[in-house]
């Protein structure tokens, strides 16, 4: 007979029916090598290429891709495929820093709304329903050119007009798990709310988080690109994704030197692309119901 | 179903509330006093000092010009009667002036909106067509290549920026290739026939329009699938049904039911998702004017698109839920 011990003992994570899932999906593994090496990549940008990327080099200026330059130089002489891996750094942080933004506050806004209920609810639902009819790319042009463009407030703006999603997720789920046994059990011996939330509810949601996080990173990258290529986005001289497709705003770029502005965007498809598989194959392994 | 209608009428008045508290907010938020940026056009002369000097005309303001204009603006008041003033002239379709041009912002606005829609509105058509079919087969052919290839193009629709997708399309179609002009909505000096404004629209409207089907081929596609198991489709194949009848009348049609809702919910995006491609493609629509509004800090432009934006969406929202509570009565009892 096995030991309680062993019983008990939690599985390693290589080990659980949910790896073995999800090494199942195709297109995860894909995304997952896709996203694992533009991390290594960008994480790594020092050793990848030898140039800074603000770097102007007077002898070399719009040089098409070469040797040297692996995907040539801009119109100030900067080595594009170190402005390429040093701008997804920044893409990546405003996705990642904006989604853990907006997970916050959706869970916090879903979490009250949900277990409360009342007139909380009435008033956070409502919120939410204004939130979904705005557009949220011209809402976002007005929160920015309010706050004015630099890194925080871009991050900030996004996560404040994109909480509405996760908090309808965590509200939803909320409404079932709160009606469960083991909530009436932990509430008959003497647990308080915020225990019950923290410790009982959200745990039990943590695969939902995941999988709203990560299938709103794409979102979140795509958004920054937008805003970037507009100029109310990251500035310049700090290169970002969004940033350096703006270069092809002028049609001479746009005509013959699309090693300028091409890289950049086919950066954000394979990022976008990359996580949008993640997150798709997360929520089959999370999501029993949805397996075929 | 009456009481249904009337309960959805009636949700829609706290929002609406709150979309106006959101927007007067933002304004007041705005940097900047207006009065140092709102100059009315009927302003009295005996407020202005103009000189002339070396350089030109120079505007002055005399003492108490600031007071005259706080008082001509309504800013003298308190914020709540500032916020119903506000109210009652957005009523009236005054939605102010552009601080940039001094053109009436509604006036502009009628005559940008259908520019605009005649944009959105096709390339919704496309998604539509490119998604519900390719959609609706991948499910028939369920685990085929054909499926396979649908979800993977499904997702790189999911994950194109559409301002870069516009950018190849016109950098092939319109610079290499010379097909198609890159941008405008006719040709300088054509005859603005049918023709020629076509011809403008098929980048643009291809880019919004494919980039719009992903979420209608995953729609189509689960809804398809869901409802390829109900009983009543199993009941129509077993009596002999031929399959072509079986998907057109009793799956296709009970799978697609949601489409309304879906699209009504989708209009905000339709909106946003214009404003880069109205740029690239030079379109002079409401996304347009919008990100010029942005960029040069015209808030009662951006302001006034975003409330009417927000409210038509509510109706139409409203339209499409009343419509799938006839379509299907069920939702009515919930």
């Amino acid at each position: 007979m096995r030991s309680f011990a062993a019983l008990t003992r939690r599985k390693s994570l290589f080990q659980s029916r949910a790896w073995k899932n999800y090494l199942g999906n195709r297109f995860g593994v894909l995304g997952a090598i896709m996203i694992g090496a533009l991390l290594v990549v960008t994480l790594a940008a020092p050793l990848v290429t030898s140039y800074e990327p603000s770097a102007t080099d007077a002898y070399n200026l719009v040089k098409p891709p070469s040797g040297e330059h692996w995907l040539g130089t801009d119109a100030i002489g900067r080595d594009m495929w170190a402005r390429v891996v040093y701008g997804g750094r920044i893409s990546l942080l405003v996705g990642a820093l904006g989604v853990m933004l907006q997970t916050v506050i959706g869970t916090i806004m879903g979490a009250i709304s949900g277990f409360f209920g009342g007139w909380v609810d009435n008033v956070i639902q409502r919120l939410v329903e204004v939130m979904q009819v705005f557009p949220d790319f011209m809402m976002l042009l007005i929160m920015v050119s309010l706050l004015g463009p630099s890194l925080v407030n871009l991050f900030i703006a996004i996560a404040l007009l994109n909480w509405h999603g996760v908090c309808r997720l965590i509200r939803g789920q909320i409404l079932t798990v709160r009606e469960e046994d083991y909530i009436l059990a932990a509430r008959s011996i003497g647990v308080d709310n915020r225990r019950i939330i923290l410790r009982h509810i959200l745990p039990n949601l943590s695969g939902i988080i995941l999988v709203s996080m990560v299938t709103s990173i794409g979102g979140f990258i795509l958004l920054e690109a937008s805003l970037s290529f507009v100029g109310l986005g990251v500035q310049p001289p700090t290169p970002s994704w969004g940033n350096l497709i703006f270069q092809a705003n002028n049609l001479v770029v746009l005509q013959i030197r699309p090693w300028l502005w091409i890289p950049p965007g086919l950066a954000v498809i394979l990022c976008v692309l990359g996580f949008n598989f993640i997150g798709d194959a997360l929520r089959d392994v999370f999501d029993p119901l949805r397996q075929q | 179903m009456t009481t249904y209608i009337i309960r959805r009428i009636w949700l829609i008045f706290p929002i609406l509330f709150i979309i106006t508290i959101v927007n007067f907010g933002l304004m007041h938020l705005a940097p900047g006093d207006p009065t140092q940026f709102m100059l009315p056009p009927d302003i009295a002369f005996e407020h202005i000092e103009i000189t002339i000097d070396g350089h030109g005309y120079k505007y002055e303001a005399k003492e108490g010009y600031e007071d005259y204009l706080k008082e001509k603006l309504g800013l003298d008041k308190p914020i709540h009667v500032q916020y119903l003033r506000w109210l009652w002239n957005l009523s009236q379709g005054n939605f102010g002036r552009s601080m940039i041009d001094q053109a009436d912002v509604f006036e502009e606005m009628v005559r940008r909106l259908p520019v605009t829609l005649r944009l959105t509105v096709t390339s919704l058509a496309v998604s539509l067509l490119v998604g519900l079919g390719l959609g609706v087969l991948s499910a028939l052919y369920q685990y085929s290549l054909f499926d396979v290839v649908t979800t993977v193009i499904s997702f790189l629709f999911l994950s194109l920026p559409g301002f870069f997708f516009l950018l190849l399309a016109i950098w092939v179609f319109a610079l290499k290739l010379n097909w198609l002009p890159a941008s405008g909505m006719y040709s300088v000096g054509g005859d603005r026939g049918p023709w020629d404004s076509l011809k403008h629209m098929i980048l643009p409207v291809t880019v919004l329009g494919l980039g719009g089907s992903a979420g209608f081929i995953r729609f189509a596609r689960t809804s398809m699938l869901e409802v390829m198991g109900e009983d009543y489709v199993r009941t129509a194949q077993a009596k002999g049904l031929p399959e072509r009848v079986v998907i057109m009348r009793h799956a296709f049609r009970n799978a697609l039911m949601p489409i309304v809702t879906i699209i009504s919910y989708r209009l905000p995006a339709l909106f946003a998702g214009s404003v880069l491609v109205e740029r690239l493609a030079n379109w002079p629509g409401i996304g347009r004017w919008v990100l010029d509004a942005a960029l040069s800090k015209d808030y009662p432009v951006m302001m006034a698109n975003v409330i009417v934006i927000a409210i038509l969406t509510l109706i139409a929202n409203l339209i499409a839920d009343i419509a799938y509570a006839f379509v299907d009565p069920r939702i009515a009892y919930n």
